[in-house]
């Protein structure tokens, strides 16, 4: 269940207008690959799309085919690459699961928390604990399968007492917003770790964390070892991509929508009769779930479950990798994740920069919040669309006329950031006062377009719509 | 047992005060400004090590080293601000941008303070014009101690009158409680901003200067001393430097009476009373709105 | 002549300032009222009291459900909406980067009770789209449904606030200066949909207005409200010729 299936999930629509439907100025359905929030296309190329993406299909480069790609990929990595590599990708799974289910509630419902390693940590330890509290039992009675069922027994355990965690800290936190929600979840992860490091009740080891190992089943007369680099990642991948896959409809549906609208206006949600707080709480504690999984499988991977997995610290990662990624896209946090932890490996080749990888971290994390608010995620899918263009160009006009294309394209782009830079300092120097001239007071809204206009810093210079505003279908069924 | 209770309350105190003086600057850039500054355990740490190398630099003398550390932690909080967070301020979602944008600050600093200083923590002596004994009713506490914890009513004091007798006090509040009104008025909001940050960082700086002679000093003490400060804004009321002063006091008291009375667990205690002010009474305690 | 709403001495004040002082009104089945008034009157406090978005000092507030009249005095906003109280807002309140069929989505997954719903794929939910493509038609937005609505003018944008307040098929509807800003293309095109509802559904409508054309257009009762008290209150004709009403609107500029 990788994800196979993931192709069909548009199911009934699939075959005919889900691809226009996305198209130009995209639903948002968070999928990277599919247009986001606010990546416009320029004006030049949309044509060119329509024919280009038409095409492309044609020859077989659907969203699926290129879905089936990565899954193959998937497969074929413990084959491909070296041990180290795999442990890599396997821990880069699972920091996507995390990454994206912190998203559920910061892109998706507005909600910023800072302290979601209170969950991952809280599965991890249940893990450990129950390896080492029911395993020797559980091996008495079942003899040579035991670690396998008791792997079971600790992911249903971790998942129970994620939730039994989740609930309460969910409702309690939910009734507060912005900075104070932040606050609170911050306060409930380091409460979380202030006991596990002074271990009141002598359970886990304080300050040294618990060791955790899966041991090895006898299947057939065969010991096969479940930590084994290769035969984890697969487990991994299985319930990576079946975690995702979840989220994903999660978001899709009914409820995510809501979230999504309870992002942008809480109160207008609650106009419609909705109960933003109750909608809240579910979210806060589906987030949690799925931060349970990578918790409880990122524990075994690491052989060791420490404190540190609930210091604030580790809160941070799945924020820096939402933002970085792109916290408007579905994939973008997976993608934040994958930056975080092959920057990190990168970096750890030059030995002068080794030790400092946070630096970079934090250059990334600013540049990204000043200039590309919508995260590297955005950045994929111009990247995306910019190739197709190419290969529009190139196939219709041949070889120089696309030479020419990557010429004009980059010298306008590198146009627009040094626009962009210019415009964020004196927007910066003007800002406070900026603010006043524009801020809603009673009876202001006779201003058209007056508040209207989204400053969105990557939303492509253009929010005009090219369609005129007076232009409505006439009559209807109007009498 | 009386003797008993004075040594904690004085220890307790001690801890109050320089709790005081991290998270002063915190609340007030808060109240002010509503950045949540994620950087000010890292600024903190920058006055520290800043106190160390200068007065290594000149002629061993503390006060002097102190002084230009201070300084130095001003004008970077004030760059960060100009820099950096005032692009934001027009954002939608401006208060989390800020949050993210001042914890990417932290950890750079935090870096290149690693580059510079190492990993090794540091420490230095108590400067020697204080470095003797006071009796208090039977118990004996150094003469640093009490300085710090003067220093610490000294600024609040010294805040209170600023904010309330002086001209530019009068303003500061007046653009806190209400933006645009203060705007249009004619007062230069962003430079305004830029020099409250400024003061913020300053205090940050004075706090961990003076904190030098008591702690060990290494790069990850802005990580802890940044929740640290938290808890005690947060009991006191995010934004009111009152609240900031009760709080670091409580938490100063709580910490020196909770080692001796509670045997183990009270780490998480002061975040429990977080979790509690915040789902009871989410000003703080004080429950004031005014930076005050 | 049944009573939907119903507001009794209702009182609001900020500070010291009273902006709503102690209205009663009944607002009943099948009547467009139209609320008039100059900057300031009330108006819109009115109607944050009305819907539990603002406490009222004092007053009490009822509304009919299940058949009778209950008080809903003091109830959270979206138990008061889901009692068939819908609203639109005069400072645009939609979700800006959804889009435009993404919105009204939301507001008919609500009125569906649909939203804990977390397994359905929601464009392929047909019930709820038909519905969607229902009110985008009847509002005139079906063409601009795929767009996000940060990217629409500002009288599209007004319409979509419009359709949120529909979507959710409420007893009664309170538009909050619905034609604000429009040009008067536009404006006729609300008035008519106002008016066609009015007929085709069980829809009661109460309206704030600065544009006369558009009161005289929809309106069967019209209240005027000045420094937050009613100070007439009669069919179009009676107001009209009311006095003191000229007089509230200052210089009297004649409505
Ligand atoms: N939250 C608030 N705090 C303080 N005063 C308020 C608040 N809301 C409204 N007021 C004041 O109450 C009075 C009534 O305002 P309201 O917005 O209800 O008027 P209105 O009739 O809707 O005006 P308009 O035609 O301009 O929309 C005004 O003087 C306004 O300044
Ligand atoms: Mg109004």
């Amino acid at each position: 269940m990788s994800g196979d299936d993931e192709p069909t999930t548009d199911g009934s629509r699939d075959d005919e207008p889900t691809a226009d439907r996305s198209t130009p100025d995209g639903p948002d359905p968070g999928a990277l690959g599919v247009a986001g929030p606010a990546v416009e296309r320029a004006g030049h190329g949309h044509e060119r799309l329509s024919f280009t993406r038409s095409r492309l299909i044609e020859e077989g480069w659907t969203r699926e085919r290129l879905l089936g790609l990565f899954v193959v990929w998937c497969l074929l990595v413990p084959v491909v690459l070296p041990s180290f590599q795999v442990y890599l990708f396997t821990e880069f799974l699972l920091l996507a699961v995390f990454a994206t289910a912190f998203n559920l509630l910061y892109g998706y419902t507005g909600l910023l928390s800072f302290g979601h390693a209170l969950f991952y940590a809280a599965a991890g330890y249940a893990i450990a604990l129950t390896f080492r509290e029911l395993g020797p039992e559980l091996a008495g009675v079942l003899g040579g399968i035991s670690p396998l069922a008791t792997l079971l027994v600790a992911v249903v355990l971790g998942l129970a007492f994620t939730l039994v965690i989740a609930a309460p800290v969910g409702y309690l936190s939910v009734r507060l917003d912005e900075i104070y929600f932040a606050l609170i979840t911050l306060s409930f992860s380091m409460a979380f770790y202030a006991v596990l490091i002074q271990d009141p009740y002598g359970l886990t080891q304080g300050s040294d964390g618990m060791l955790l190992l899966l041991g090895t089943v006898e299947l057939f007369g065969a010991d096969v070892a479940l930590a084994d680099r290769n035969l984890y990642y697969y487990l991994v991948l299985a319930v990576a991509g079946g975690s995702m896959y979840a989220m994903w409809r999660v978001i899709n549906s009914p409820f995510g929508t809501v979230c999504r609208a309870i992002r942008e206006s809480p109160d207008r949600v609650s106009a419609l009769g909705v109960n933003v707080t109750y909608h809240q709480w579910v979210m806060f504690v589906v987030s949690a779930f799925f931060v349970g999984i990578a918790g409880l499988f990122i524990a075994p991977l690491h052989s060791i479950v420490t404190p540190a997995m609930s210091f604030w610290t580790t809160s941070a990662i799945p924020v820096v990798a939402a933002v970085i990624g792109g916290a408007f896209y579905f994939l973008g946090p997976a993608v934040g994740a994958f930056v975080f932890l092959y920057l990190r490996w990168g970096l750890s080749r030059y030995p002068a920069f080794e030790a400092h990888w946070e630096l970079f971290y934090g250059l990334v994390l600013i540049l990204v919040l000043l200039y590309f608010k919508e995260g590297a995620a955005a950045g994929l899918v111009a990247l995306g669309h910019w190739l197709e263009d190419l290969y529009g160009v190139y196939r219709t006009d041949g070889r120089s006329a696309a030479i020419e294309f990557v010429r004009s394209t980059l010298s306008e782009k590198a146009a627009a950031v040094r626009r962009e830079v210019g415009r964020t300092s004196v927007r910066g120097r003007r800002s406070a006062r900026g603010q006043v001239a524009t801020a809603g007071g009673g009876s202001d809204s006779t201003d058209p377009g007056g508040g209207s206009d989204s400053t969105d810093p990557g939303s492509g210079s253009d929010s005009t719509d090219p369609t005129d505003p007076t232009d409505r279908p006439s009559g209807g069924d109007r009498p | 047992m009386f003797p008993l209770f004075v040594a904690e309350t004085l220890i307790g105190l001690s801890i109050g005060g320089r709790l005081f003086l991290i998270a002063v600057g915190l609340s007030l850039i808060f109240g002010v400004l509503n950045v949540l500054n994620f950087a000010h355990g890292v600024f903190y740490m920058l006055g520290a090590y800043g106190a160390i190398t200068v007065s290594a630099l000149l002629l061993d003398n503390f006060w002097l080293g102190a002084a230009v550390g201070i300084v130095a932690v001003g004008i970077v909080g004030a760059i960060v601000e100009f820099g950096l967070i005032r692009p934001l301020y027009d954002r939608d979602e401006a208060i989390l941008d800020q949050l993210i944008l001042t914890f990417g600050v932290a950890m750079i600093v935090h870096e290149l303070a690693r580059m510079l200083w190492g990993s090794q923590p540091r420490s230095i002596p108590t400067p020697g014009s204080l470095d003797f004994s006071v009796g208090i009713l039977g118990e004996t506490i150094t003469a640093y101690r009490l300085f710090v914890i003067g220093v610490s009513v000294v600024v609040l004091v010294g805040l209170w009158l600023f904010l309330t007798r002086t001209h530019h006090g009068h303003v500061i509040r007046a653009t806190a409680s209400d933006r645009e009104m203060a705007a249009m008025l004619g007062v230069d909001v962003p430079r305004l901003y830029t020099t409250v940050f400024l003061l913020g960082s300053l205090l940050a700086g004075l706090g961990g200067a003076l904190a030098a002679p008591l702690q060990a000093v290494s790069p990850a003490l802005g990580d802890q001393i940044i929740i640290d400060a938290f808890v005690v804004v947060v009991i006191g009321g995010l934004g009111s430097i009152s609240g900031a002063f009760v709080g670091a006091m409580l938490v100063g008291l709580f910490q020196a009476f909770g080692v001796q009375y509670i045997a183990a667990g009270d780490l998480a205690l002061p975040f429990i009373a977080m979790i509690l002010v915040l789902v009871f009474r989410p000003r703080g305690l004080l429950g004031e709105d005014e930076v005050l | 002549m049944t009573t939907l709403l119903r507001t009794v001495d209702l009182r609001r004040e900020f500070g010291e300032l009273v902006a709503v002082d102690g209205v009663s009104l009944d607002i009943v089945h099948g009547e467009i009222t139209c609320i008039i008034g100059p900057n300031g009157a009330g108006k819109t406090t009115f109607y944050d009291l009305l819907t539990g978005m603002v406490e009222p000092t004092s007053g009490e507030v009822w509304l009919r459900h299940d058949g009778e009249l209950q008080e809903i005095t003091g109830l959270p906003a979206h138990e008061i909406a889901d009692r068939g109280l819908a609203r639109s807002f005069q400072i645009i309140e939609i979700f800006e980067r959804l889009t435009v069929r993404q919105n009204v989505q939301v507001a008919c997954v609500a009125r569906n009770d649909r939203t804990l719903d977390l397994t359905t794929w929601l464009d392929a939910d047909e019930a709820i789209n038909e519905q969607v493509d229902e009110i985008l038609e009847l509002t005139g937005l079906t063409h601009l449904a795929e767009k996000r609505c940060s990217t629409l003018s500002y009288g599209q944008q007004r319409n979509v606030e419009i359709s949120l307040a529909l979507a959710i098929e409420s007893s009664v509807v309170l538009l909050d200066e619905p034609t604000a800003g429009l040009n008067p293309t536009d404006s006729a095109i609300v008035v008519d949909f106002v008016n066609e509802l009015d007929e085709r559904t069980d829809t009661t409508f109460v309206v704030t207005e600065h544009d006369m054309d558009v009161v005289f257009n929809i309106a069967d009762r019209i209240v005027v409200l000045h420094d937050g008290r009613v100070i007439a209150d009669g069919d179009p004709g009676t107001v009209r010729a009311d006095e003191t009403v000229t007089e509230a609107y200052l210089g009297g500029s004649s409505i």
